[in-house]
């Protein structure tokens, strides 16, 4: 392999030594100054942009990461510095709480045994149902629930006086992949099956 | 195509290629096996994974998407792996040969992480409800990497001495792998949207339906068969571009003229 | 409730993606050729 190189690097040497006055010009910008200095410039200017859009995501991604996931146990035990400001809550949609009022989707997200209601606007992706895993965005509203409305199914281990008001549904799938069974089918169709 | 006059089948005889080179074009006896390898797969990976294969219990069919999402990013993984690894050797060894087998597998890698990344918004928009999340540190850390390489091979356009562009350019490769385990251990260290690894799960018991599991695994020894037939050829092209630069530019560019012109008088 | 469109879409990107890379490299490899000398194209040894 070592051997191999030498050919190029043989040549490399020979370039130079060929040159009139044996100066470091390399060979890509023999082709004439000036498409090597464009080239120069664009390449570099390319490389730049990479490097700084690298800045940019990650700075996108830090900020944007203070937003990120509160378990509802934590959010519960967080409530009062979290006041009214927006964060995302992670937890299990518990079985039987989901209800649809109007254009509201009212439903409890569980985590550590600590239940919180949650009332979203809009409609949910596809794969909600209970039973899966979520991440809402939205903030806490200091009442018991929306005006005109009550979460009757939720079964009381919720602590009262406020719930979530989300706007914003995103179903984190676990990492487990299991082959659909038939009979479960129309349950799974229906988005209420249960695990 | 119309140099079969000026390059005739036996131009090459007197070089020193091995058997089933073909002087014409970067094909060889291996890159035809893998070539065959691959597309034989391939055949096998549609069948399997937009067919034979169950649906999943919560994702239903969506589960599908997974056998082109993960084995392209696990080549990714592997693609910059080999880029690293010739950047190491290259600052060991100072052999241009190695430099030529990072840029050419770099070039793959970014590719693939362009297809993780692609195939990963298809996926994530139906499951997940969304395309893209800023605050997914899998997802930000997968574009850092995508970007970083692509940084990389731009460096690596920028003219310069040989030695000095090698260099140059394994030291930014070894700086950019650095996010790999970043990647791969992302959703363990952050709270993510991503779903923590299925089959390098930390207790290596890969909660998978066993089809899914042998699909998945076809998924990668063909996007593996794929890669080696990609970086065949791409260090072979990477391999005639460093010629060209250096052994004579101006009988390249009288080739080149000469083509232009059509009278196709080369050497 | 049909999530084929994603699919096709996924695959399809993954299959274009990877057959014109597969083309431009063969066609690179195939000029390429054309202008480097035969006794300077050994590569892999």
């Amino acid at each position: 392999m070592d051997g191999l190189s030498d050919p190029p690097a043989a040549s490399v040497e020979q370039i130079r030594t060929d040159d009139a006055g044996g100066d470091t010009i390399v060979p890509s910008e023999r082709t004439g100054a000036a498409r090597g200095g464009v080239r120069r410039w664009l390449t570099t200017a390319l490389a730049v942009l990479a490097f700084a859009a690298v800045g940019f995501v990650l700075f996108k991604g830090l900020t944007d990461a203070a937003l990120f996931f509160r378990n509802a146990d934590e959010a519960v035990a967080d409530r009062d510095d979290l006041g009214e400001s927006r964060f995302r809550l992670q937890g299990l949609v518990v079985d039987g709480s989901v209800e649809q009022d109007g254009d509201l989707v009212l439903f409890a997200v569980e985590f550590n045994d600590i239940q919180v209601d949650v009332a979203h606007e809009g409609s949910p992706p596809q794969l909600f149902a209970a039973g899966i895993p979520v991440v809402l965005e939205g903030n806490f509203v200091d009442a018991s629930s929306p005006v005109g409305v009550s979460f009757a199914n939720t079964d009381g281990t919720s602590v009262d006086g406020y719930y979530f008001s989300s706007d914003r549904i995103l179903v984190k799938h676990d990492n487990e992949y299991e082959e659909q069974n038939e009979d479960r089918l129309d349950d799974a169709r229906l988005g209420s099956e249960s695990s | 195509m119309t140099d079969t006059t000026t390059n005739p089948p036996g131009a090459g005889m007197g070089a020193p290629t091995r058997s089933g080179d073909d002087p014409r074009n970067t094909a060889s006896k291996g890159t035809r096996v893998f070539g065959i390898l691959s597309l034989i797969g391939i055949g096998w990976l549609v069948a399997l994974g937009l067919g034979l294969s169950p649906d999943d219990q919560t994702q239903g069919d969506l589960v599908r998407l997974m056998y082109v999402h993960v084995p392209s990013a696990w080549l990714a993984y592997l693609s910059f792996g080999v880029t690293a690894m010739g950047s190491i050797m290259y600052l060991w060894k100072r052999s241009e040969w190695w430099d030529l087998v990072a840029a050419s597998s770099a070039e793959i890698g970014v590719l693939f992480t362009g297809l993780a990344l692609v195939t990963g918004m298809i996926w994530g928009r139906p499951t997940w409800g969304s395309y893209w999340e800023w605050g997914d540190a899998r997802l930000v850390t997968t574009l850092v990497l995508f970007l970083m390489f692509l940084g990389y091979l731009a460096v690596r356009r920028i003219p310069a001495d040989t030695h000095v562009r090698s260099r140059r350019s394994a030291i930014v490769a070894l700086i950019a792998v650095v996010d790999i385990p970043l990647v791969h251990f992302s959703v363990k260290w952050w709270r993510t949207l991503h779903q923590e690894a299925t089959v390098l799960s930390s207790d290596f018991d890969p909660k998978i339906d066993d089809l899914m599991l042998f699909t998945l695994m076809v998924g990668l020894v063909v996007f593996t068969l794929v890669y080696v037939w990609f970086m065949l050829h791409r260090f072979r092209v990477a391999w005639l571009e460093e010629q060209l630069l250096d052994h004579s530019l101006a009988d390249a560019i009288e080739a080149r003229r000469a083509e232009a012109v059509g009278t196709g008088a080369t050497t | 409730m049909s999530n084929w469109g994603y699919i096709i879409v996924g695959w399809s990107a993954a299959a274009g993606v990877l057959g014109a890379y597969a083309v431009r490299l063969v066609t690179r490899g195939r000029s390429l050729s054309r202008r480097v000398p035969p006794e300077r194209r050994r590569w892999m040894g």
